[in-house]
């Protein structure tokens, strides 16, 4: 009878153990399927035009829908303060990011609050890096060969010697300081006139730009990322001279204007490619923490004939999903 | 290896046979369920993943004809709009003295929500008429736009293109739409005569989006949109595909048939349902990745396995309990049956369980009841033969003996010693008469002694006093109880084998003590002893008896002394060549109590 009840109990007990075992299993394998990871990721970008970032926003966007997480785009409320944009790095870290997508707006100043937080989260550094950081990947096209090719562009289109002013900004963020050297390489053997346009801190942009057009009379001007060309279009249009505009950027106020003659040639990098494989690169970071090299996405020189080719447009005007 | 299968095999039919029959049976029956669920297991999952591939080819089939429903409305709407343009406002009228743009607005007001414009170019690429703007770009070539050079091409058909960013109009907001484009040749007249035009309906390119967008919100699988040349139209990760970060493959599916397909893109197992849709040669690709039955299959596999793991756990729950049930009632039977292997007779044998056990448990009860009163036969009847023939060696008093005295009386009364013979005749009777002790088998020491001395005193008159006797007995066992005739066949042996051939200098002595609590009557003889071999065959051997003598042997004394006593009791002979030999008899200390001994009616 003794025998019989341990029987009977050790029985009832593997019968408890294997409902809880189903029933853990099931909702195990329900929470699997259910659950989306949603980690907090933040982009951090230079600037306070969101206009300038909405194809990447668009990529970031895509990979967000892809791989799920969540993402706080920032915006900085003016164009180049390094301490702005630490600040606002240390805060999203703080408010339990999990990783950094950044724009870096000052090269050489932000480099060890970059080096800093990529001890506490994974870093990815998207269209300008920072300068000597170590182990932390950086997403970009070639800057250099940007330049390289807005240069010629100027050279195989503009009327020959023409006096080609550069209107030089923001030189402390990486990528527009390679730009800048690409594009100088470029007219190493030509016979132009190169002229450096460099705004003054204080100066207004408008103003400097028109002062410099009519004082410094050149034939070509070129900016070298999108906000320093929107200036340059806002400068020239309007007066009536016949200035030919090149540079490297896409926003739609650029593209529209590259459409409408005002812009003569632009050079563009592939923003989607960059927000996309920013957020997957920073959510595999998150997973495993390994030296990937550095990423390049690819770039594009249009003019106002080729921007309509069916392989540009897909770049040019983004199809809003 | 066939012998070490077999040799296998062997092990565990040997081992199976030695387990208990509880064991044997949930064993078994748990083989066969094992067995069982997992052959239908497997069915069932077989089953399930065939019919899984059915449902979701099924359901891809269905979301197609929504789709190429709903695709049909736009398209048809397209070319509503464009016959209606055509047919009802161009062909009636004179642009030389007329215009389209009221009945244009007209036509762009009722079908706004998917139309981004409304376009009538002459074939040098001028403008007739536009909807809603009509300032067309500056330095424009229509005329190598795609859709003005397919519609050129061939004048007879409606020509829809592949999305494309509309170039027509000037726009000072920096809008640029996604448009498909429907172009055709048209007729226009100017004075009566017939001129070449192009009409062009732009829809919006987001209506097709919504259209896809709706079926490929749920998780599985996508649908996409190409051309007739495999061009994609849409897709839901087009901006993906156009990065070049995703690969789509279109150019192989624009050669699929109409139907499904299985096929192997970038190492991924897909299955791929193709539709094509009316007039325009596109083709509706619905994909579905393998990945996507497998993870139903993993959750099927998963209940499968745990409805089979329940059941054979259920069903190994109630073997164990049949098996219980079963073997429960035959183990208490064998247990109760165990203690007869014991010889315990007085069993109470296991009744219960099933029928067929409590029978055999009756049988077993009934068999051991029959077995009891056999034994209880058997001992009786042993006993019974055992007494007869105890009593026919008691009354075997050898007749030469009888004889020989006989004889000497004859001789006494011939020589006229009749005292002599008086006594010896006494002596005689006194010897029967406690030989014979009225049938008794138990008698006093004192009468046992007594009859050593009547034989004693016919033998010193027939040898002629050619032996002393010295008898010494303990006077507290005088009344103990011993078995009749044990004394007398040991004087009969110290006379023949110890002092029948010593001339006057024999002496037998009986000498009866207490030791231990147990009664010991030596009878010592100083005749000329006997070798051990002797003495070894002596309590053994039934047949050696004197001739001459009572015919007892010491055997038979010894036999009777243990029969009636114990293993313990009986004789004991110590004999040395040429120095005597002394006879011990060892008896249990009883006191005499009638014809009884411990109580025990002697029958």
């Amino acid at each position: 009878m003794i025998k019989n009840k341990k029987f009977v109990m050790v029985m009832a007990l593997l019968f408890c153990l294997f409902g809880l075992l189903f029933i853990s299993t099931y909702l195990y394998i329900n929470d699997t399927n259910k659950k989306e990871t949603r980690t907090r990721i933040s982009v951090i970008v230079y600037g306070s035009n969101s206009d300038r970032w909405t194809t990447l926003k668009q990529g970031i966007d895509q990979a967000t829908e892809d791989f799920g997480a969540e993402v706080n785009f920032c915006l900085m409320s003016s164009e180049t303060d390094a301490k702005e944009q630490t600040l606002l790095l240390e805060r999203e870290i703080e408010n339990g990011s999990k990783g950094i997508i950044i724009a870096v707006t000052d090269s050489r100043n932000m480099a060890e609050t970059i080096q800093e937080a990529s001890l506490k989260v994974p870093v990815i550094m998207v269209e300008t890096k920072a300068d000597d950081v170590d182990n932390i990947i950086y997403i970009s096209a070639d800057n250099y060969s940007m330049g390289l090719n807005i240069g010629r562009s100027v050279y195989l289109n503009s009327k020959k010697n023409s006096k080609v002013a550069v209107y030089v900004k923001k030189m402390q963020r990486s990528s527009v300081y390679e730009r800048y050297q690409g594009f100088m390489d470029s007219f190493k053997y030509t016979e132009n006139k190169i002229t450096g346009w460099e705004l003054a801190k204080d100066d207004d942009p408008a103003e400097y730009l028109k002062r410099m057009i009519k004082e410094d009379p050149v034939d070509v001007i070129v900016a070298l990322d999108d906000m320093s060309l929107e200036e340059v279009i806002d400068a020239v249009q309007g007066t009536a001279t016949s200035l030919e505009v090149y540079g490297i950027g896409s926003t739609s106020k650029i593209v529209h204007n590259l459409d409408y003659g005002v812009i003569n040639s632009i050079v563009f990098q592939n923003e989607f490619n960059m927000g996309y494989l920013s957020l997957q690169e920073v959510l595999s970071n998150i997973h495993h923490n390994g030296g990937v090299p550095d990423i390049e996405v690819e770039f594009r020189t249009v003019n106002r004939e080729t921007m309509y080719l069916p392989k540009n447009q897909r770049l040019v005007f983004p199809i809003v999903q | 290896m066939k012998a070490k299968i077999i040799k296998l095999l062997q092990r565990a039919v040997h081992y199976y046979r030695h387990k208990s029959i509880q064991f044997t049976l949930s064993i078994s029956f748990t083989l066969v369920a094992l067995t069982g669920m997992g052959f239908m297991g497997t069915i069932i999952y077989s089953r399930f993943i065939s019919s899984t591939k059915e449902i979701i080819i099924g359901n891809n089939k269905q979301v197609i004809e929504q789709v190429n429903l709903n695709l049909n409305i736009y398209l048809r709407n397209m070319m509503r709009i464009s016959n209606a343009m055509y047919y009802s406002v161009i062909k009636k009228i004179d642009l030389s003295n007329e215009s389209l743009d009221k009945e244009m607005n007209l036509l762009y007001e009722a079908n706004k929500d998917n139309l981004v414009s409304i376009v009538c170019f002459r074939s040098n690429g001028s403008l007739v008429a536009a909807t809603p703007i009509n300032n067309l770009k500056k330095n424009l070539h229509v005329t190598k736009q795609n859709w003005f050079v397919k519609a050129n091409q061939e004048i007879e058909n409606l020509h829809f293109s592949t999305p494309h960013v509309q170039n027509l109009f000037h726009d000072s907001s920096f809008n640029y739409h996604w448009v498909i484009s429907l172009s055709r040749v048209v007729e226009l007249t100017y004075n009566g005569n017939i001129n070449r035009g192009i009409l062009l309906v732009d829809m919006n390119y987001s209506g097709i989006e919504q259209i896809f967008a709706k079926v490929n919100s749920n998780n599985s699988g996508y649908v996409y949109l190409i051309d007739s040349n495999g061009e994609i139209i849409y897709h839901p990760k087009q901006n993906l595909i156009n990065s070049s970060l995703l690969h789509e493959n279109n150019k192989v599916a624009a050669t699929y048939k109409d139907g499904t397909h299985e096929e192997d893109f970038e190492d991924e197992e897909r299955i791929v349902t193709v539709r094509t849709v009316g007039y325009t040669g596109w083709k509706i690709v619905n994909v579905t990745p393998a990945k996507e039955f497998y993870m139903s299959y993993n959750q099927m596999k998963f209940f499968t396995g745990m409805i089979i793991a329940l059941t054979i756990f259920l069903i190994t729950f109630a073997i164990q309990f049949v098996s219980y049930l079963i073997s429960n009632p035959l183990k208490k039977l064998d247990d109760s049956v165990k203690d007869l292997e014991y010889g315990k007779l007085d069993l109470n044998i296991y009744i219960g369980g099933s029928y067929e056990i409590q029978h055999l448990g009756r049988t077993i009860t009934s068999v051991v009841l029959q077995m009891h009163e056999l034994m209880k036969e058997i001992v009786i009847e042993q006993e019974k033969k055992r007494k007869s023939e105890f009593e026919s060696l008691q009354a075997q008093i050898n007749p030469h003996f009888l004889y020989n005295t006989l004889d000497s009386i004859v001789w006494m009364v011939e020589s006229e010693r009749y005292q002599e013979a008086i006594s010896m005749v006494t002596a005689l009777a006194s010897l029967f008469r406690i030989s014979l002790s009225k049938g008794k088998n138990i008698i006093t020491i004192q009468e046992e002694i007594e009859h050593a001395q009547n034989y004693l005193y016919i033998q010193k008159i027939r040898y002629k006093n050619r032996f002393q006797v010295k008898i010494d007995i303990a006077s507290e066992i005088y009344e103990c109880s011993t078995i009749k005739l044990i004394v007398q066949p040991l004087l009969e042996n110290a006379i023949y084998h110890g002092v029948e051939y010593m001339d006057g200098e024999g002496e037998i002595t009986i000498k009866g003590y207490l030791k231990d609590e147990d009664i010991y009557i030596d009878v010592i003889d100083n005749g000329l002893g006997m070798p051990e071999e002797e003495i070894n065959l002596i309590l053994r051997d039934n047949t050696r008896v004197h001739k001459k003598g009572s015919g007892i042997g010491l055997s038979n004394v010894h036999q009777r002394i243990q029969l009636y006593f114990g293993p313990k009791y009986g004789l004991l002979i110590d004999s040395e060549l040429d120095e005597g030999t002394t006879v011990h008899i060892h008896l249990p200390r009883v006191k005499y109590n009638g014809n009884t001994l411990n109580g025990e009616e002697d029958s």
